[in-house]
């Protein structure tokens, strides 16, 4: 966790615990000051599948890998789905602060740049006629770390079914170095150092969100929340142009740049839904 | 909802039987009480919801299956409420009175006589109202009004025949249909009464029926044109007479007539009304439909009563007592006033009419002082009749006017009266009071009356020659005090004699006695005192409220669907209520009379809760402060404040509407009344928008409970 994060975090503890002293003032629903939710997000990835189409590869939603057996799977990852764990305090009758856990699995586009003569892959299989592509696509973690700020409606005693959330953090991807990386059925990806370049290194972007939840009230602590999330993703990195170069990893570090850079901007959209705990 | 909507239905819920005591005698009444229910309570007390839908249901022969279900149900519920109110009157006088003069009514039909059951409501609305399944209230307010036992065996009538024919459920089912094609049109309902409203046609199908009822057991046929007078002119007091200079007690003290409007209001009331809004037919109507049916009758007996004339009396009277008490408890003190002046007529020097008196004008006294007085006269427009010209006296009072004539008033009735402890206690409250009076110096007050001044003033000269001339050698200790007096009095009061200061000669006896001043100078160093170290503790909730006893009274729960009045979703309501305030109030020291009166109702915990209603109303009618107020049920709420001292007696109300599948609301808040200090505190509102359901009804309670 860089400290940047870490300071974001100390920092809304020490909001919770300010506005706390105000919240004896006002009424709430069972008197529920906290919130914890738990929710999944789905993000349709509409731009990327937009690429999809003929043979144009890049920034498109196709990727491979191997399962346990060692036989290459190809996937196409049309939406990204993310967990989210949240917190926060209520203050001040109907608002709310608080943190924001997230974490995604995201499948790195299928390197087709890999390819000389990128004119000529088949899209079905991203072999190059003639030249197959074997090598797996890199897996990436991503967690979000956000602080919010949210409301609920005025008109009911919060937490209530109607909740607005803007938040603000940051995201950080890394390798996810636990995978069965190879470069074909029978060749496994043992220096990570020849498959990505920096296989260790955290891509930060920042996030800014605004969410709406309606909250069905499932018992007098539990709400099936339903909701809606947009987000406006900036990069803190630099893509560059690839060059290839046969002694480079197969994922060089701009390629990885400029992907994340474009996936991140791209998360626009997330429909998400779970279960929230007030207490 | 509101504090009004509560006030408007305990109100109604204050809707109407006592051994059958041999009277001889009208009763002097001068040891009145408010009257309570005695003894074992009838069977209908003590039936659980579910049973009283079970009884209904039985007696429910004009509807479908479905509507059958939904106005059994409905009339269950709403039946139990009044029942289990407080107000609704047993094995007292004048229930048993009603109750004879129904079973001479019908004693040839001994099945119907066993299926109706009579019962007095204290409520001053001159009404009476049919209920299913048989349960009919007279209210004291009708019988304070009525002359003798036949008007109130016309009125009997009627409402056994809506019984017989069925009226109510006819009424139900063409409300039902009205509302089912005209939805839009229907405004939201909040009670029975307004749910179950009967048509004209029943109306005229009532009285005509009552006709051959009445007929039947003798009596005269002359009261009923009165009966309907009764009715017309029952918005008026009891009686009508002017005020006389007998309205204040002592002949001494100078009231100006120039304080009083020239002449009285007008009764505007007459029979042709127009009736178009109204579910009665207008008086007319009535009058003209009954002379149509006499004609069926002939060889009219010429009986006004059965029972001994007394006996009427005495129940008149006490229904009349407990008018006035109850325009007390309602804040109405000049109404009250006026029934006292009337029932004074006949009961002079009655002790509890005069510490009913004294009681009122301590409270116009505070008013002067602490309140708006604009509040004791905010109706004067719209009053008719006698009563007005009272109404435009106490207009035409100023504050300090006010308050020295209401500390005239409680000093009188405190010297005809001396040794009343509460007449004692309320002229001591009084006169604290008049150290509150804004821009005021006893100083100012003349020690000589109005009349004595002016007779002084008129003969001062010859007076003061007479005392020149004076033989002095002769002159007498009492001369020589009587010409001391004449001296001061005609020099030192620089009072102009005219009407404009008739108050400043008000206390002439007063302003110089001992025990006054030293009340009043006490009052005045504690309230220098106050004011130079008004550094006044606050308290927090948690020493207020924790470890408290909690008298949780009957709620008022409501539910309506698209604006209008749910009765199944109201029973959802009070069900899941009762049932959250179980379940979250068991470490807590709370005496729900909900429960107390579903599952062992006893006569002691029905008044127990008749009598917190009143003390209830009491309060929030109270348009002074409550410290210096004295409750007009004093001597019995001090007997249960004995075991109940530093309880919090709590008021729950909640309304859920439901506008469409999506849009619900529950609102509600409650208030909590110090029984000791008569305070009242109100909680946060709780509103949600969530359907009636546990965890919606459970915050509702959770935060009404969440001080305790």
């Amino acid at each position: 966790m860089s400290k940047f994060t870490l300071y974001i975090i100390v920092f809304q503890l020490m909001l919770v615990s300010t506005f706390n002293s105000f919240a004896q003032k006002h009424s709430y629903f069972y008197n529920q000051k906290n919130s914890f939710a738990i929710r999944a997000s789905i993000n349709p990835r509409l731009i990327p599948m937009s690429n999809n189409r003929g043979d144009a590869l890049d920034g498109g939603t196709y990727f491979q890998g191997y399962d346990k057996n060692n036989k290459r799977v190809r996937g196409d990852e049309k939406v990204n789905l993310m967990l989210n764990l949240s917190y926060g305090r209520l203050f001040g009758g109907n608002k709310i602060i608080g943190a924001e856990f997230n974490y995604q699995k995201h499948h790195l586009t299928v390197n087709r740049k890999l390819f000389v003569d990128n004119d000529n892959i088949d899209p079905d299989s991203y072999e190059k006629k003639g030249i197959p592509f074997l090598s797996s696509s890199p897996i990436f973690n991503v967690y979000d770390i956000n602080v919010f700020f949210g409301h609920f409606k005025k008109s009911a005693l919060a937490p209530s079914q109607h909740l607005f959330q803007y938040g603000f953090g940051v995201r950080m991807s890394s390798l996810n170095t636990k995978q069965n990386y190879r470069m074909d059925a029978n060749t496994p990806i043992t220096d990570l150092s020849k498959f990505v370049e920096g296989p260790d290194d955290n891509y930060l972007s920042l996030r800014f969100t605004f969410s709406y939840t309606y909250r069905i009230l499932l018992t007098k602590n539990l709400n099936l929340d339903l909701g809606l999330s947009t987000c406006v993703g900036l990069s803190l990195v630099q893509g560059g142009l690839y060059t290839f170069n046969e002694n480079e990893p197969i994922y060089n570090k701009y390629y990885i740049e400029t992907r994340l850079k474009f996936e991140n901007f791209m998360n626009i959209l997330y429909f998400r839904s779970g279960l929230s705990f007030d207490f | 909802m509101n504090l009004f909507t509560l006030k408007k239905t305990l109100l109604l819920i204050m809707a109407f039987s006592f051994s059958t005591l041999a009277f001889s005698q009208v009763q002097t009444l001068s040891n009145f009480k408010t009257t309570r229910a005695s003894g074992e309570p009838p069977a209908v007390f003590k039936l659980s919801f579910e049973e009283t839908v079970q009884k209904a249901l039985l007696e429910i022969t004009a509807l479908d299956e479905k509507n059958k279900e939904n106005y059994a149900r409905l009339t269950a519920y709403h039946i139990n409420k009044i029942l289990k109110s407080g107000y609704v009157l047993y094995g007292d006088p004048m229930t048993a009175f009603v109750n004879k003069v129904g079973d001479n009514l019908i004693k040839n039909d001994a099945n119907l006589r066993d299926k109706i059951q009579f019962f007095v409501l204290k409520n001053n609305m001159t009404n009476a109202l049919c209920t299913e399944p048989g349960i009919i209230f007279i209210t004291t307010g009708l019988l304070a009004q009525i002359e003798n036992e036949a008007q109130l065996a016309y009125v009997m009538c009627h409402e056994i025949a809506h019984y017989q024919e069925k009226h109510l459920q006819y009424a139900y089912k063409e409300e039902h249909q009205k509302k089912k094609s005209k939805p839009t049109e229907v405004e939201a309902a909040d009670s029975y009464s307004d749910l179950v409203m009967l048509s004209k046609d029943h109306e005229f199908d009532a009285d005509a029926r009552a006709l051959e009822l009445y007929y039947e057991a003798g009596y005269a046929v002359s009261e009923i044109n009165t009966v309907f007078d009764v009715l017309m002119y029952s918005y008026l007091p009891f009686d009508e007479i002017q005020i006389g200079n007998d309205f204040f007690a002592n002949d001494a003290v100078y009231i100006p007539q120039s304080y009083f409007p020239e002449k009285s209001n007008p009764i505007k009331a007459f029979e042709d009304y127009d009736d178009t809004k109204s579910t009665h037919p207008n008086i007319r109507k009535r009058k003209e439909a009954i002379l149509v049916e006499l004609k069926e009758y002939k060889n009219w007996q010429e009986n006004i009563r059965f029972f001994d004339e007394i006996e009427f009396k005495n129940v008149q009277n006490m229904a009349r007592f407990e008018t006035v008490r109850e325009n007390v408890v309602l804040g109405e003190y000049i109404e009250a006033l006026y029934g006292i002046y009337i029932l004074e007529k006949k009961f002079p020097k009655n002790e509890y009419l005069e510490t009913t008196r004294a009681i009122i004008w301590s409270y116009i006294a505070q008013l002067s002082t602490t309140g708006s007085t604009s509040s004791l006269t905010s109706n004067s427009s719209k009053v008719e009749g006698n009563i007005s010209m009272l109404y435009g006296f106490f207009k035409k009072l100023n504050k300090q006017e006010l308050a020295l004539l209401a500390m005239r008033e409680v000093e009188d009735i405190y010297r005809a009266f001396p040794n009343i402890s509460v007449i004692k206690e309320v002229r001591e409250a009084t006169i604290k009071n008049m150290a509150h009076i804004k821009n005021f110096k006893l100083s100012k007050l003349e020690e000589i009356s109005y009349y004595e001044a002016l007779e002084l003033r008129e003969n001062k000269d010859t007076l003061i020659t007479q005392i020149d001339t004076l033989n002095l050698e002769n002159e007498t200790k009492y001369d020589r005090i009587k010409r001391m007096r004449i001296k001061q009095s005609s020099s030192q009061s620089l009072t102009e004699l005219i009407d404009d200061n008739f108050a400043y000669f008000l206390l002439y006896d007063l302003v110089s006695a001992d025990d006054f001043n030293k009340i009043y100078n006490d009052e005045n160093k504690k309230m220098r005192n106050n004011q130079s170290s008004s550094n006044t503790t606050a308290v927090s909730d948690k020493e207020r409220y924790n470890n408290k006893e909690i008298i949780l009274m009957t709620p008022y729960l409501q539910a309506s669907k698209k604006g209008i009045y749910d009765v199944e979703q109201t029973i959802k309501f009070n069900e899941i209520y009762e049932s959250e305030v179980r379940k979250q109030t068991k470490k807590k020291n709370l005496l729900n009379f909900n429960f107390e009166l579903n599952e062992n109702f006893t006569t002691e915990s029905y008044n127990e809760i008749s009598l917190l209603t009143d003390y209830y109303l009491f309060l929030v009618n109270l348009k002074v402060n409550i410290s210096a107020a004295t409750f007009i049920d004093k001597e019995e709420f001090n007997t249960y404040l004995s075991k109940h001292d530093h309880s919090f007696m709590v008021f729950i109300l909640g309304e859920a509407t439901s506008k469409s599948f999506l849009k619900h609301r529950l609102k509600g808040k409650a208030q909590y009344i110090d029984i000791t200090t008569g305070e009242i505190y109100l909680s946060k509102d709780y509103y949600v928008n969530y359907r009636i359901n546990k965890a919606s009804v459970g915050g509702l309670v959770y935060q009404m409970f969440s001080k305790f």
